[in-house]
């Protein structure tokens, strides 16, 4: 199937350095991606750009089958004819509007007939749970309500790909997942082809049916939440996504029995150790990263049976979480975070052994 | 016994109360605001008073020959139109500027920027004398021009119409509504633009729809400004006007007081007139303002994407200069030309070069020189006052202070200048200082204040109670922290509202037209003196008067620069 929106090559500068750096990625239709990454990455450029409000260097942009930009040709279509729609960070509600004007202002733009337009506002307003506000003044609602007044707004013209730029952010917690829920919902109801830029990754992968990790403007990785949860390519991607323990350590052998694992040595001398974990992306280099999540950690009672994949260590701090417990452990190599389900006591400075899953810890290239 | 703690305790209670509010601080702060509530309330109501009184006894004669006179009520229709042209004239001019300064990329923004806030700082009475030289029949400098290229002379502007006293005014005054749009446009979330864009708006639909709504409370402020300001202009109604026999209320009112035979009352009760459409124009405001009230949305943290106008930037370079060609340099040129003849006809000759012009104005001519020195003291001295008094009042952090303050600053700005002067002189004129130059410090003080006062104000909010504080409770006194703590930083403020309000004395000159006397002249008034007399020595007067006014602003800007302030009107 042909990919509904294709971004190829991509590159855009500010003056002396790229802020977007060769991206290319497609999006399926009635599917959202999200744009992944630290800040200053490149994410909002590169959604711009899509949009028409940036105009880049180099690169083609093809929404529909038809070419929106395309650098090479000298193509460049203005924002107004490329049928998007648009959430943007700052809600960015017009306050000389009424709710119901802002809404309705796409379709007047595209010169709707006036019972088509109140019935169509009436719908967005309805799809985004604000059925009763048409008449108040936008700017009387409360943040969360505004930026569902912007999410009808983007949704009411129909668009064929719907932006949306930190539409969460400046919200609070508890109604950032309220909102979350509430736009996969919408988004599956209305079925829309969507780019959604974040910083925030728990957002990220609650949300998208495919994730773009960005850095320094170019793609780090693409993939599903659990796939980049589970199998991340690079370091930074298995940092920025959830917590790492990260551990450095040196190729020793390859599994003979044709499992893909690799054995790996942490540390030197008496207190060197050997790992047996996947192989991941990690190429037959020396140097080797294992990355291991802190709930891929068993803490052993007792001393171990065997060495295998064992790490020892001395608890350093212990804090109940509610749903879990998390120990701060002191070991040769770093401080790492081990997760155990419900409560747990250790004592502090008490010495422990830790079971690493080797099923799950996965290699990946040193930097 | 009980009774007796009781007593004690209020007693005491009184005393910290009396302790509080005598608080020097305070007592300084109220001492002023009566002061000045005086200054302002006293001349308003001896003007009232004359206004309904004849020979000692209350009377409605003056109210009545209006009605009588021949022209007056065809003048308050010209006021009008006059007004009302010039509002909406200068908004047509300073917005689009605005708009293209502060959102687009335009080529050579920074020189542009600076160039279109100039005719703040040439008076409106020079630039109407200028464009006079270049536009009067025959003998203009353009219109000789453009006949010899075989311009039809009936296509001609009329320098002396209704139309041109419009537009004059329109170019003069725009600079005021350039800085209220260029404010607003740069505190607007550019996003509140972009998502209309997206939306499906065109670029104009988007300017039409989104930014001119948007920024729609500053652009009424700066409109509802130069309203107020052209009813009580005496510039261009008496330099292109009275030749033309367009007279407007302003006009009206200062020759009722000037010329034999006097009508005081009759003057007085124009003046309420003016303030009456004046105060119509605040309302039509108020109304607009009330239907749309919304706080502007700012956009924080947000890099405002200049607008990409492709070839067109060079349309927009060539809209905003060919603006400043008309305002600033055109009017310059004539100027220093005319002033450069030994006398004028018409076109520049080689062979009546002289230097005498500018030699007998600065050196020679008694008026001249007198005006020079009359303009630098009683500005300075204005000036001095009122950031001084600024600078006290801008110190109050409590609710019912500043809501006051912010009443006693208006009132000024909605009595158009005439009146004011008419007001002032109604004041004092069987006083001493009648006939001297503290009259005219006093209307500078009182009605301009409200420029230092605005400027130290913002100043002011940048500045964190805190630190102030913080210095109060480690036990420096209130004068101590005040001179240890806030002037310092209040300083560059200070500064820069200083030079501004020197500039706008400098260049005032409907309100002192009413005040001087012989000897007390100031320089604008002595353009008026030279006006039907010496257009050369005029022309060599008001180009040393501009290149004045043009080195404080060349201060000026260099010192808001270094402290990213603006120009506050
Ligand atoms: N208008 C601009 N002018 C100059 N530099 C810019 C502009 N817009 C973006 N940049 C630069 O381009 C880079 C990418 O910016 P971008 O806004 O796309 O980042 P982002 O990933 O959206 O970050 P954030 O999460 O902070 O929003 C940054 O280094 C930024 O400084
Ligand atoms: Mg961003």
């Amino acid at each position: 199937m042909a990919a509904f929106v294709a971004v190829e090559g991509l590159r855009k500068t500010f003056g002396q350095s790229w802020a977007v750096d060769d991206v290319n990625f497609e999006v399926e239709e009635g599917k959202l991606l999200v744009l992944l990454g630290p800040s200053g990455c490149g994410k909002t450029t590169t959604l711009r750009c899509v949009g028409g409000l940036e105009q880049p260097e180099h690169g083609r942009i093809v929404i529909d089958g038809e070419d929106v930009t395309n650098a090479a040709k000298g193509l460049f279509l203005q924002p107004n004819v490329r049928g998007m729609g648009m959430v943007a960070q700052s809600y960015a509600i017009w306050p000389h509007m009424n709710v119901f004007e802002n809404v309705a202002f796409p379709l007047r733009m595209q010169k709707f007939g006036k019972s088509e337009i109140s019935e169509r506002v009436r719908e967005a307003l309805n799809v985004v749970r604000l059925g009763e506000l048409g008449g108040r003044n936008a700017t009387d609602l409360s943040g969360g309500q505004q930026q569902r007044v912007a999410l009808a707004r983007a949704i009411v013209g129909r668009p064929k790909v719907l932006l949306f730029d930190e539409p969460l952010s400046n919200l609070d917690a508890k109604l950032r997942e309220e909102m979350r829920y509430l736009l996969k919902d919408i988004q599956r109801e209305i079925k829309i082809t969507a780019i959604y830029v974040t910083h925030d990754q728990a957002e990220a992968m609650a949300l998208g049916d495919e994730l773009l990790v960005m850095n320094e403007g170019r793609i780090e990785q693409r993939g599903s939440a659990k796939s980049l949860y589970c199998e991340p390519r690079t370091r930074f991607v298995a940092d920025f996504i959830g917590v790492a323990n990260l551990l450095e350590g040196t190729l020793v052998g390859e599994s003979a029995n044709g499992e893909d694992t690799l054995e790996v040595k942490l540390g030197s001398g008496d207190t060197s150790r050997i790992l047996k974990v996947l192989r991941g992306s990690a190429e037959t280099r020396r140097d080797i990263t294992i990355l291991i999540r802190p709930e891929w950690v068993r803490i052993l009672s007792g001393q171990p049976e065997s060495e295998n994949n064992v790490i020892r260590g001395f608890v350093d701090k212990c804090q109940y979480l509610g749903d879990r417990t998390e120990v701060l452990v002191n070991t040769e190599y770093l401080t790492m975070r081990a997760w155990i389900d419900g409560a747990a006591e250790f004592e502090d400075g008490q010495e422990i052994f830790m079971e690493i899953d080797g099923g799950k810890c996965i290699a990946l290239p040193a930097n | 016994m009980i009774e007796l703690t009781a007593a004690s305790s209020s007693a005491s209670r009184t005393r910290a109360f009396f302790a509080e509010s005598l608080r020097i601080d305070k007592l300084v702060f109220w001492a002023v605001v009566v002061l000045l509530a005086v200054a302002i309330l006293y001349p308003a109501s001896m003007s009232v008073y004359a206004a309904f009184t004849e020979r000692g006894s209350f009377s409605l004669g003056g109210f009545g020959r209006i009605l009588e006179h021949p022209s007056v009520r065809k003048e308050i229709v010209t006021t009008i139109i006059f007004a009302a042209g010039a509002t909406l004239g200068a908004t047509a001019i300073g917005v689009p500027l605005a708009w293209i300064n502060a959102r687009t990329d335009v080529p050579a923004r920074q020189f542009l920027e600076i160039l279109c806030v100039i005719p703040l700082f040439i008076s409106a009475f020079v630039g109407a004398m200028a464009w006079r030289l270049l536009l009067v029949p025959r003998a203009g400098m353009l219109t000789r021009m453009l006949t010899d290229w075989g311009w039809p002379t009936e296509l001609l502007p009329d320098v002396y119409s209704i139309t041109s006293m419009i537009v004059i005014q329109s170019i003069f005054y725009s600079p005021f509504m350039y800085l209220y749009a260029v404010a607003s446009l740069r505190q607007m979330d550019p996003s509140l633009e972009e998502v209309a864009r997206i939306h499906g708006a065109s670029l104009w639909q988007t300017i039409w729809r989104i930014t001119l709504s948007v920024n729609g409370p500053a652009l009424l402020s700066g409109m509802v400004l130069v309203f107020v300001f052209t009813v009580g202009t005496l510039e261009i109604p008496m330099a292109l006007g009275v030749a033309g026999g367009n007279y407007v209320l302003a006009t009206r009112i200062w020759t009722l007081m000037s010329y034999y035979p006097q009508d005081l009352a009759m003057a007085a009760s124009l003046g309420i007139l003016a303030i009456v459409i004046a105060g119509t124009g605040i309302l039509i405001q108020q109304r607009l303002l009330g239907e749309r009230k919304f706080t502007t949305v700012t956009g924080k943290g947000y890099r405002a994407k200049r607008i990409q106008l492709g070839r067109g930037r060079w349309v927009a370079f060539g809209l905003v200069f060919s603006y400043v060609l008309i305002a600033v340099i055109a009017p310059l040129v004539v100027l220093v030309l005319v002033g450069l003849q030994k006398y004028w006809g018409g076109i520049f000759k080689l062979d009546l070069f002289t230097l005498d012009n500018f030699r007998s104005v600065m050196f020679e001519y008694d008026v001249t020189r007198r005006a020079i020195v009359n303009s630098l003291v009683a500005c300075s001295a204005a000036a001095t006052i009122a950031v001084f008094l600024s600078a006290i009042l801008s110190q109050t952090r409590s609710r019912r202070g500043e809501s006051l303050m912010g009443l006693l600053v208006l009132l000024p700005i909605a009595i158009p200048g005439a009146v004011f002067g008419m007001m002032v002189l109604f004041a004092f004129v069987r006083t001493p200082i009648y006939n001297t130059l503290y009259i005219i410090i006093f209307a500078y003080v009182i009605g301009y204040f409200y420029l230092a006062y605005r400027a130290i104000y913002s100043v002011r909010l940048s500045i964190h109670d805190e630190l102030e504080q913080s210095a109060r409770i480690h036990g420096a006194t209130w004068w101590q922290s005040t001179r240890k703590i806030l002037l310092p930083l209040l300083k560059p403020g200070i500064f820069s509202a200083w030079l501004m309000t020197f500039v706008i004395l400098v260049r005032e000159f409907s309100s002192v037209m009413f005040l001087y006397r012989n000897g007390t002249e100031v320089m604008s008034v002595v353009f008026f003196l030279l006006m039907e007399r010496h257009s050369a020595r005029l022309a060599a007067f008001m180009v040393i008067q501009t290149v004045l006014l043009l080195i404080v602003m060349a201060i000026f800007q260099r010192i808001s620069y270094r402290n990213s302030e603006t120009i506050t009107v």
